[in-house]
């Protein structure tokens, strides 16, 4: 039965090696734009610091090393993440439309965020602790509710419980919004939930470093096995899959790297949707291609977009709010560019 | 000690919390080089008779044997490098290739984190040359018509190297002309030592390909042997539930019904 069939490799289906070389590319251009980003801002005027300045004047070392090099490091990450998670959930859910916080992940974490702050105060650590806490249980409890429920197959289950969970975290957050002081303790949970990474420091960012880094390595190293999971059920256990145990996997480690990443940057808009897309769009649906790609393509988007945050205004512009506009005006073009439509 | 490849020994199954047992006390002897075809009306069992055979689901009582052992007792992907699955129709949500979709029937012979190689990239080109799919296979799957698609999942399981082939309604979906082709791959498949098991509604169907007959109705296996025993006009009513006849034209069994 091994019978080798002569001709049958043709040159355009063979795994593509120019997009290898595009995916590579696109790392070297997020270092290049984080380096650059780092050497970038008001100090005191808008302008590209020169490294040279780094040597001499203390207080710009200080701000390069003690607080913009931390803040790009989140904005690199919170964008793979989101976009590295979206991935595993349009994937695994065989659904275009979810997003990493949608099993009452994010809204778990805006809840958590507005309770500190209405009824602890806005202590930087605490909202994080918090934000994280909620997120976790929020999808805790959506996982509970989806095993619970009598009603459909499994994942349609936990879509389900995850829109019930999030519906009733965004109720209890309006009701905090509405006891919380509209002088002091609303503008606060307002701008959380515009998400920002305006507070960010060595102190808050390297308690989530182990989590991500480990979730985004997960991630990236099961990503072949990830398109397999797409499948049904039965399909995938008759390719030797455990299709559950793999998939609980891969969403734990999503859920996780969400929720740390949501806990200090609050509600990041669009990229989770939007970046798997692009990157589908870009390098095709295999997840081999299309996971490092999301992740590159998000952590320049967030990037990019906090460069916009904190320099093209005195004040800064909520990232979320950034993101937002460029995943939704980007989402607009792409679905309405007809070059690239293939499916049916 | 064994006669057969893939042994039902009492076999009973209901869904849980479902009183009606969907299959009950089925005894099956699959012999190794043979097309064994299971036919029966719509919601006999057929399916869950292949879930059954693929460990997916576990019976209430007796057991399932594959080359003696119990499939339970199976590792996954040892499992999934013997026996493959074609299930009967798949909906891709994104544009995966044909090629990565055939890919992915290499998923047993590889571990946990390991991306396909070369040496897999050859077998899957293989698979697709095999069901002779080469024209589109750099095409998106969502883009395909249903028998071209039957095909591709067809590479897929291929792709596995099984010993053992399950395809649930494989013909279902096919017209004519995609039907003799599916009929032509899986005799080259059989020729090739490859042993297949296959569910249809269409007795024509199994009168074309299998050697050897399984008739169910409600769950239960009705009549089991080869096909010049099996389908005979008595046993065909019994099953269907409704008068049919057996005729012979040119050397092959057709099914008149009404």
């Amino acid at each position: 039965m091994d019978r080798p069939v002569a001709g049958a490799v043709e040159p355009g289906s063979m795994p593509n090696t120019s997009s290898t070389r595009t995916i590579l590319l696109l790392g070297g251009g997020l270092l290049l734009l984080l380096v650059c980003s780092l050497f970038l801002g008001r100090y005191p005027t808008l302008s590209l610091m020169s490294p040279e300045l780094l040597r001499t004047d203390e207080m710009a070392w200080r701000l390069v090393w003690g607080l913009r090099l931390p803040r790009l490091i989140a904005a690199a990450l919170v964008g793979m993440t989101l976009a590295a998670a979206g991935t595993v959930f349009q994937t695994i859910f065989a659904n275009p439309l979810v997003e990493p916080g949608f099993l009452g992940v994010s809204p778990g974490a805006a809840f958590g965020a507005a309770f500190c702050i209405v009824f602890l105060g806005n202590q930087a650590f605490l909202v994080q602790g918090f934000a994280a806490f909620f997120a976790v249980a929020g999808l805790l409890f959506s996982y509970a509710l989806a095993i619970r429920m009598r009603f459909g197959g499994w994942l349609l289950r936990l879509v389900l419980a995850g829109i019930a969970v999030s519906a009733l975290f965004s109720s209890a957050l309006g009701i905090l919004k509405y006891l919380a002081d509209p002088l002091s303790q609303l503008p606060e949970i307002t701008f959380w939930l515009l998400g920002g990474l305006w507070s960010i420091t060595w102190e808050r960012l390297l308690p989530i470093l182990p989590v991500v880094l480990l979730a985004l390595g997960v991630l990236l190293l099961m990503r072949w096995r990830l398109n397999a999971l797409g499948l049904d059920d039965t399909t995938a256990f008759s390719l030797g899959l455990a299709p559950a145990r793999e998939r609980a996997v891969l969403l734990f480690a999503a859920v996780a790297a969400t929720a740390a990443v949501v806990s200090i940057a609050g509600m990041i808009g669009w990229v989770g949707l939007i970046v798997p897309h692009l990157a589908r769009r870009c390098f095709g649906a295999d997840c081999r291609r299309s996971m490092p790609a999301a992740m590159l393509i998000g952590g320049m988007l967030t990037v990019l977009c906090d460069d916009i945050a904190r320099c093209a205004m005195a004040g800064e512009i909520p990232l979320g709010i950034l993101t937002s506009l460029v995943g939704a005006g980007g989402f607009m073009v792409l679905m309405t560019s007809g070059a690239l439509h293939r499916a049916k | 000690m064994d006669d057969g490849l893939l042994r039902f020994e009492r076999v009973s199954f209901a869904y849980p919390g479902s009183e009606r047992e969907v299959s009950r006390g089925i005894d099956l002897a699959v012999v190794p080089g043979t097309v064994t075809a299971i036919l029966g009306p719509n919601g006999a069992g057929k399916t869950t008779l292949l879930n059954l055979a693929l460990g997916w689901l576990q019976p209430q009582t007796g057991m399932v044997r594959f080359e003696g052992r119990s499939v339970a007792e199976w590792g996954r992907r040892e499992l999934g490098c013997r026996m493959a699955l074609v299930p009967q129709r798949e909906s891709a949500a994104f544009e995966h290739t044909v090629l990565e979709t055939v890919l992915l029937g290499r998923s047993p012979h590889l571990g946990l984190l390991e991306l396909p190689g070369d040496r897999d990239v050859e077998i899957a080109l293989e698979a697709i040359a095999r069901c002779g799919i080469v024209s589109f296979a750099s095409r998106p799957v969502n883009c395909l018509s249903g028998g071209e698609l039957q095909m591709v999942l067809l590479a897929r399981a291929l792709a596995q190297k099984p010993l053992l082939l399950l395809l649930d309604e494989p013909f279902s979906h096919l017209d004519l002309a995609n039907k003799s082709r599916l009929l032509r791959v899986i005799r080259s498949l059989v020729q090739n030592g490859v042993t297949i098991i296959l569910t249809t509604h269409e007795p024509e169907i199994a009168a074309a390909i299998a050697t050897h007959l399984v008739l169910m109705r409600e769950g239960q296996v009705r009549r089991v042997g080869s096909l010049d025993e099996v389908m005979t006009t008595p046993f065909l009513s019994d099953t269907y539930g409704i008068p049919v006849e057996v005729r012979e034209v040119n050397d092959r069994k057709i099914v008149l019904w009404c």
